[in-house]
């Protein structure tokens, strides 16, 4: 990271600081409940192959 | 005047009681109890001055920070008593506490009481007869640096509880209030954390290698790359590269060989290194080397599965059928988590790509992923549909295709890349692209890799042609 990065973020005001967690936070979750559905989709898809069997 | 009348003033009333004792005739004791100026309210400026330059804070900020005082209203009858006392007085002895707030007790009372007699500041540190009697005759004069220091810290109280308070009061709590230390204190805490937060931990590396001449006569010499256009080369795991891509898979084919090859001298190289532990690198974790052999021997799984795959079955056609079916059993569960993944994840590329993420092994593999999961699919149903039974000799050949496919998949990539060089059946590119897939693709760059680094091939770097497009 340069030190232009290094400098805007320690010069973020605590609500863009607190935005950009929030941020993060929601993109850790989102990629949790996309790891969740694809699990899901491939237990549903084992499923009906035993159905179709 | 009274003659040989002299005037004492402390803090606090107690203190004054006990003092009188001890002096005896001829002194007046009394105590100011506490302040007795101090900064207004704004609201309490004389109505002249509220529009004024101490009309916010009842400093005048832009000169000097000097402050306006008042006498506060319940001590103007103290006050009135002391002038009247001192009118009786031929010597006044400030005898407030030795500290800041004392000291600045002692030159408020001086201000406002304008003595015409000699002032003398008087300091004890007990409360004895002898203390007292000695500190009457060692007077000293007032401390102007404590009094500074006190009208300081009072001005930064003001500016602070009128200026930083109210900022609690609307992100915190009604009620609170700012401290001159405290608030200096957590900025502090605040930008050194956040310092701590925007610091990125990264490992400095040299890059040294060792470079032949082309011409055979002259000796290799090592280099070592320690700057790039000035800069420190740093490894920044969390960087972003938008790469230019090669645009026909001939380009993709020469430039991944050249990573592959890489590959096999990093492999080679720290041959001593992969699966032992230890705590100055990675290299030698086992996730890490189970990750990085995973990839690096992919070709050399696939090729000994076919094989496998065939000996058994001429060994044990049954036997092959069930193995055959729980590795790709495995494959399709792989192949539907991750692409689905991979579609969820970034949704605008998968709007923009979902047929090639969808074909990414290739048709032939989807085929045969199909054929693992409903067995006589290809072989009974399709035919069915035409009204049409497949003989042994073909049911034999296609079964050696599925059992095979991987390692023929290889050969095709190499096809695809031949077939792109021959101008009169480039249109096959493509189609052929979409049966073999990208990931058979990569295999055989892998397997051509290994090839090549067994034949000692030259390794003449040849800039890849780039699109110049940047895809991110």
């Amino acid at each position: 990271m340069s030190t232009d990065d290094e400098r805007r973020w320690a010069t973020l005001t605590a609500d863009a600081l607190e935005d950009e967690t929030r941020h993060n936070a929601r993109g850790e979750r989102r990629l949790l409940l996309l790891g969740l559905v694809a699990a899901a989709v491939t237990v549903v898809m084992l499923l009906l192959h035993g159905v179709v069997q | 005047m009274s003659a040989g009348r002299k005037l004492v003033i402390v803090e606090s009333p107690a203190k004054a009681r006990t003092i009188a004792g001890y002096l005896g005739e001829g002194y007046d004791v009394e105590a100011s109890v506490g302040h007795i100026r101090d900064l207004p309210q704004p609201s309490e400026l004389p109505a002249e001055m509220k529009k004024g330059p101490f009309g916010k804070f009842a400093v005048d900020v832009d000169n000097g920070f000097a402050p306006y005082y008042v006498v506060d209203s319940d001590k103007k009858k103290k006050v009135s008593e002391l002038k009247k006392l001192l009118k009786d007085s031929d010597e006044l002895y400030l005898a407030t506490d030795e500290d800041r707030e004392g000291e600045a007790i002692a030159w408020h009372l001086l201000q406002e009481l304008k003595p015409k007699v000699p002032v003398k500041r008087m300091v004890f540190h007990e409360i004895t007869r002898e203390a007292i009697q000695r500190a009457l005759t060692s007077t000293r004069e007032l401390d102007d640096r404590l009094v500074d220091a006190q009208e300081t810290r009072r001005i930064l109280d003001r500016l602070y509880g009128y200026e930083v308070s109210p900022v609690l009061w609307r992100k915190v709590r009604q009620g609170l209030s700012a401290g001159r230390v405290q608030s200096v204190a957590t900025r502090m805490v605040v930008e050194r954390e956040r310092e701590r937060m925007a610091f990125v931990a990264a490992d400095y590396w040299d890059v040294t290698g060792t470079f032949a001449v082309a011409d055979a006569g002259e000796p290799a010499f090592p280099a070592r790359l320690t700057q790039l256009d000035g800069r420190r080369v740093v490894f920044d795991g969390s960087a972003v590269v938008l790469a230019e891509e090669p645009d026909s898979v001939r380009a993709l084919w020469k430039q991944r060989v050249r990573w592959a090859r890489g590959n096999v001298h990093i492999t080679r190289r720290f041959r001593r290194v992969w699966f032992r532990r230890s705590r100055e690198h990675r290299l030698g974790s086992v996730e890490f080397g189970v990750i990085w052999f995973s990839i690096y021997l992919l070709p050399v799984a696939m090729t000994l599965a076919a094989v496998g795959l065939v000996g058994l079955y001429f060994a044990d056609a049954v036997a092959a059928t069930d193995v055959f079916r729980s590795l790709w059993w495995v494959a399709v569960i792989a192949y539907v988590f991750i692409t689905t993944m991979t579609l969820l994840i970034d949704p605008d590329s998968a709007r923009r790509s979902w047929l090639e993420g969808l074909t990414f092994p290739g048709l032939g593999a989807l085929v045969v992923m199909i054929a693992a999961w409903f067995p006589g699919f290809w072989e009974t149903t399709v035919p069915g549909w035409f009204g049409l039974t497949l003989s042994h000799t073909g049911l034999v050949l296609w079964t050696l295709l599925l059992y095979t496919w991987t390692v023929l998949a290889m050969g095709l990539a190499w096809v695809v890349k031949t077939v792109e060089g021959v101008p009169a059946v480039r249109w096959l590119t493509k189609p052929l692209l979409y049966v073999v897939g990208f990931g058979p693709v990569l295999c055989a760059i892998t397997l051509d890799a290994y090839v090549k680094e067994w034949q000692g091939a030259s390794q003449v770097w040849d800039k890849t042609v780039k699109t110049g497009k940047v895809m991110g």
